[in-house]
């Protein structure tokens, strides 16, 4: 069989277009780059209400109130909540408020080493009490509605499991409640690592490590393709605006207690606790049957970090008979900044939340 | 003793007392000798010292001239030949202990060389950090975990120490390293075999970004392979760790060095943000017991 021929001189003029092409690129990214460039994270107005250590609480005011329970916030311990808002069109936050709804947002600040004994006892019956009756108090409400994101969605659950009365209804989403799973490579490594011990060494977990181990669960994509794809398109403004904004919330990281890690470690990833209703705060069991309150979980599909399998277990161990699952086909992340679920996923919290205002 | 015996013992101490006399004289302050100097001078521009030379020198003089009284010097010069015979066999210890040590270093690299011979030289490239740890932990660990002595022992023990976890943690951050470029290596082999394939079928696309698709997603796999596979994980264990045991060690280090410098560390800071953690807790607690006891 003859060899096909390799039209060299296509090739060759492929590659004079390309160095074309590219030398215009790189002109025009070098006039997007040095140009004002629109990243800013968190843009939506907001007034701190409440301080207490390094935790602080955002209060956000709709024009207009239309719920009767405002919502509160509570982001995971890693990365920061300027998630939920990233940038006007693409924020969580925004669309609640567009709805009417009131919503309060926990700011966990940066845990330093001084932090380093505070337990998630101390966040769940600690902060998260005292704001919630912050809350209560200041709107005189006997409940108010909860949100929970990831392992902010875990310590969500805790809280309804043991004051279920202070909570209307209950919203998780890409929240780890069932560790018994080899589905996500976080799951496995959790049991398999001792990382308690480089927690331990540090004071605190860094979140440098934390960026480089999530950085690690798909090199190829996320240290070479993304910035591939971004020199491919640095000479578009609109695109480099969002992937700043992106780069800038990803490796916005704290650290995370070293009490907290430690145990979230040991009675979640490794015994996991929580779902079997074996988990204790304080010496109180923390039993998934007292979430008696309607309760809306939602999980990504396609969700590396915390799998299907890791999400969508709880809703068959709370008490509650208002549950409802909802899988949508994206990612970790992609619930909040996605474009495409940015219609799906915040109004239907909103009208899901309508629909049991009292 | 004979005529001749005694000339030569009464030559011998004449000549040493007048050579311990000049450097005495030479270590003496001298005075008046310039009727222009006022002050003293001395041999070796200061008289404290030129107190120890003279001590010194009298000290020799005193063993030498015991050698030489008369009713030494007899032995002295008959002895004079069982004094080279006794540096020769100092020697002859010194030289055999040198070989033996020179001996066992020998040992020790044939018993390195024997340690690869038993990998084939097609695994040397993953093999070649376990054989290393291995020789680092038969061959030269042993020498970072000698007890150390003196009142300085505890610092040189924790250097040592340190030294140690250093070269175990290098070992094991190479063999991670090395985990990650394997995919790397497997990608490049499958990619080229994947364009070969396509270039036989006449399959050829001038599109460079399709062949970077291809290689990316080639390489997504191999990771992915890699990230889930036992080895993985064990190694990743061991670098974790081996770091954590390093930087153990070597703040351990640093705290020593920190003790010259006023500054706290952080197993001081430590033990200040517990107190003040069961403090804060205490005052909580009480202040909930308060706040119920009042609304009663």
């Amino acid at each position: 069989m003859k060899k096909p021929k390799i039209d060299v001189d296509l090739i060759l003029k492929t590659v004079a277009e390309s160095t074309e092409q590219t030398k215009v690129r790189v002109q025009k990214a070098s006039e997007v780059l040095t140009d004002h460039l629109d990243v800013d994270l968190a843009k939506t107005p907001y007034e701190t209400i409440y301080k207490e250590d390094r935790v602080r609480l955002k209060y956000y005011r709709p024009d207009k109130i239309k719920y009767n329970f405002p919502l509160l916030v509570i982001y995971a311990l890693i990365n920061r909540e300027t998630m939920l808002d990233l940038q006007p069109g693409r924020s969580v936050v925004q669309t609640f408020l567009d709805r009417g709804l009131e919503v309060y947002m926990i700011d966990w600040g940066y845990p330093t080493r001084k932090d380093r004994f505070i337990t998630i006892n101390d966040h769940v019956n600690g902060y998260i009490e005292n704001i919630v009756d912050f809350i209560r108090k200041k709107h005189n409400i006997p409940k108010i509605n909860l949100m929970g994101i990831c392992m902010g969605g875990a310590f969500c659950v805790m809280y309804s499991a043991l004051h279920p009365e202070k909570i209307n209804a209950l919203v998780t989403t890409v929240t780890p409640t069932n560790f018994d799973t080899d589905k996500g490579l976080l799951h496995i490594w959790m049991k398999q690592l001792d990382m308690v011990k480089m927690a331990d060494c540090y004071g605190n977990m860094p979140a440098d490590l934390m960026n480089f181990g999530f950085l690690l669960l798909n090199p190829a994509r996320l240290m070479l393709d993304k910035y591939v794809s971004f020199f491919e398109n640095m000479d578009k403004k609109a695109f480099v605006e969002n992937f700043i904004r992106m780069e800038k919330w990803i490796f916005d990281s704290p650290d995370i207690p070293f009490e907290t890690f430690r145990q979230f470690i040991s009675d979640c990833y490794q015994k996991n606790l929580l779902i079997k209703s074996e988990l204790k705060l304080d010496g109180k069991p923390v039993i998934l049957k007292n979430i008696t309150m309607p309760l809306i979980n939602f999980y990504g599909k396609f969700d590396h970090l915390v799998p299907p399998e890791a999400a969508n277990q709880l809703t068959k161990h709370v008490g509650s008979s208002d549950t409802e699952d909802v899988c949508l086909a994206t990612g970790h992340i992609g619930i909040y900044v996605s474009s495409k679920f940015q219609k799906e996923f915040a109004p239907r919290i909103a009208t899901w939340l309508k629909e049991r205002d009292g | 003793m004979t005529k001749t015996d005694q000339e030569q013992s009464f030559n011998m101490n004449e000549w040493m007392q007048s050579a311990m006399n000049l450097w005495k004289k030479m270590a003496s302050p001298q005075q008046g000798e310039n009727q222009f100097s006022q002050f003293e001078t001395s041999f070796t521009g200061s008289k404290k010292t030129d107190q120890f030379f003279s001590s010194s020198m009298n000290t020799l003089n005193l063993i030498l001239s015991g050698f030489f009284e008369p009713d030494n010097i007899d032995a002295t010069l008959k002895k004079s030949g069982e004094i080279s015979s006794a540096s020769i066999e100092i020697l002859k210890q010194v030289t055999e202990s040198v070989m033996e040590m020179q001996k066992k270093w020998v040992e020790r690299c044939i018993r390195i060389g024997q340690e690869s011979k038993a990998y084939s030289f097609d695994d040397m490239d993953k093999e070649i950090f376990t054989t290393w740890k291995n020789i680092y932990e038969k061959e030269f660990q042993q020498f970072f975990q000698i007890p150390t002595i003196g009142l300085l022992r505890y610092y040189q023990e924790r250097i040592n120490t340190a030294v140690d976890k250093y070269n175990l943690f290098s070992e094991s951050i190479s063999e991670f390293m090395f985990m990650l470029y394997v995919p790397f290596e497997k990608t490049a082999q499958v990619f080229q075999k994947e364009v070969e394939l396509k270039l036989s079928e006449g399959e050829i696309s001038n599109n460079f970004k399709d062949y970077y698709n291809q290689w990316i997603r080639i390489l997504e796999g191999h990771f992915m392979s890699l990230l889930k596979s036992k080895e993985y994980t064990e190694v990743l264990n061991q670098t974790i760790q081996t770091y954590v045991q390093f930087k153990k060690a070597k703040e351990d280090v640093l705290i020593d060095l920190l003790q010259h410098i006023p500054v706290p560390t952080n197993k001081e800071m430590d033990e200040l943000y517990k107190e003040i953690y069961e403090l804060k807790q205490t005052v909580k607690s009480l202040k909930k017991t308060v706040r119920s006891l009042t609304s009663n």
